[in-house]
């Protein structure tokens, strides 16, 4: 077994898990679309703002959103809100360079399943998103 | 300028950078200056709000933006290309929130904008006097500089 296929979460009952990644950072969202690649999952849309992310995931629906906080425009932790408003089954991580109490709170208060910290440590973020699966199903 | 947020801020930037490019950093001596205008010719820069007001300038040298552009995205570069100014974009905007968080986790309360990165030779600009802390970060791709001009309400 190798080191990459321990990071995998298992697939959705229609294959593999889908995930939008929101983050007005091009750089970001390559390292984002690594942590999905390492997953075993696959990246079905890419959203540079809160608003983009909104419409995207009503669109897309994927399993999971990967959100970033600070965007232009709409910030992350709007779009949570509004995503969740119309879908309280959505699993959104959140993915920032902030890390603290005050907005970790304020996301899950908003409906955000979790939270990963930038820079991505992969056998970490890896961890959080399986437990954020086995958690929904 | 308080000095109970300056060395956990020039800290948490000097201990993040490490983490992003895995290898060590060492931070050099503090000093002040009275404005945060950037001259080294790549510039982030970042704002600061809340109960800690003032932006926080990330500059250096083309070579090492370019030099750590290339080794973050794990690809050569001819020049700063969008990708490239983008990555050192991100990686202030990274240095910062690990600075922010651990503030904020002290009891601050503030947060920060989106980044604005500046790229030119002979940048003019100009800016209000503001007290401002320079801590220089050398890497093994050159030095980072981080100009902190903050206050607090």
């Amino acid at each position: 077994m190798t080191h990459d296929s321990l990071l995998s979460v298992p697939s959705g009952k229609n294959g593999l898990r889908r995930f939008l990644i929101a983050d007005d950072s091009e750089f970001a969202r390559k390292n984002a679309s690594v942590l999905v690649s390492k997953l075993g999952g696959v990246v079905i849309g890419e959203a540079t703002n809160g608003q983009e992310a909104v419409d995207l995931y009503a669109r897309l629906h994927p399993d999971v959103v990967l959100m970033d906080i600070t965007m232009p425009g709409m910030e992350g932790t709007e779009a949570v809100e509004k995503i969740v408003q119309d879908d309280p089954d959505a699993v959104i991580i959140m993915i920032s360079s902030l890390g603290h109490s005050g907005i970790l709170q304020k996301a899950m208060a908003l409906g955000a399943r979790h939270f990963i910290t930038k820079p991505i440590q992969y056998d970490y973020a890896a961890e959080i998103v399986r437990s954020v699966l086995d958690k929904k199903s | 300028m308080r000095f109970d947020y300056i060395n956990p801020f020039a800290d948490s930037a000097c201990e993040t950078l490490s983490r992003i490019l895995h290898a060590p950093v060492q931070k050099g001596e503090l000093s002040l200056k009275n404005s945060p205008v950037p001259n080294l010719g790549v510039a982030t820069i970042i704002g600061i709000t809340g109960q800690v007001k003032g932006r926080v300038i990330f500059e250096m040298e083309p070579r090492t933006a370019l030099e750590l552009a290339e080794a973050l995205n794990g690809e050569h570069l001819e020049k700063m290309t969008p990708l490239a100014l983008d990555t050192i974009a991100e990686m202030s905007n990274m240095m910062i929130g690990g600075a922010v968080t651990a503030l904020n986790n002290q009891g601050f309360e503030f947060n920060v904008t989106p980044p604005t990165i500046f790229s030119g030779v002979e940048m003019a600009s100009a800016d209000i006097h503001m007290e401002t802390l320079v801590i220089p970060l050398e890497t093994s791709y050159g030095k980072v500089i981080v100009n902190a001009a903050l206050q607090i309400d």
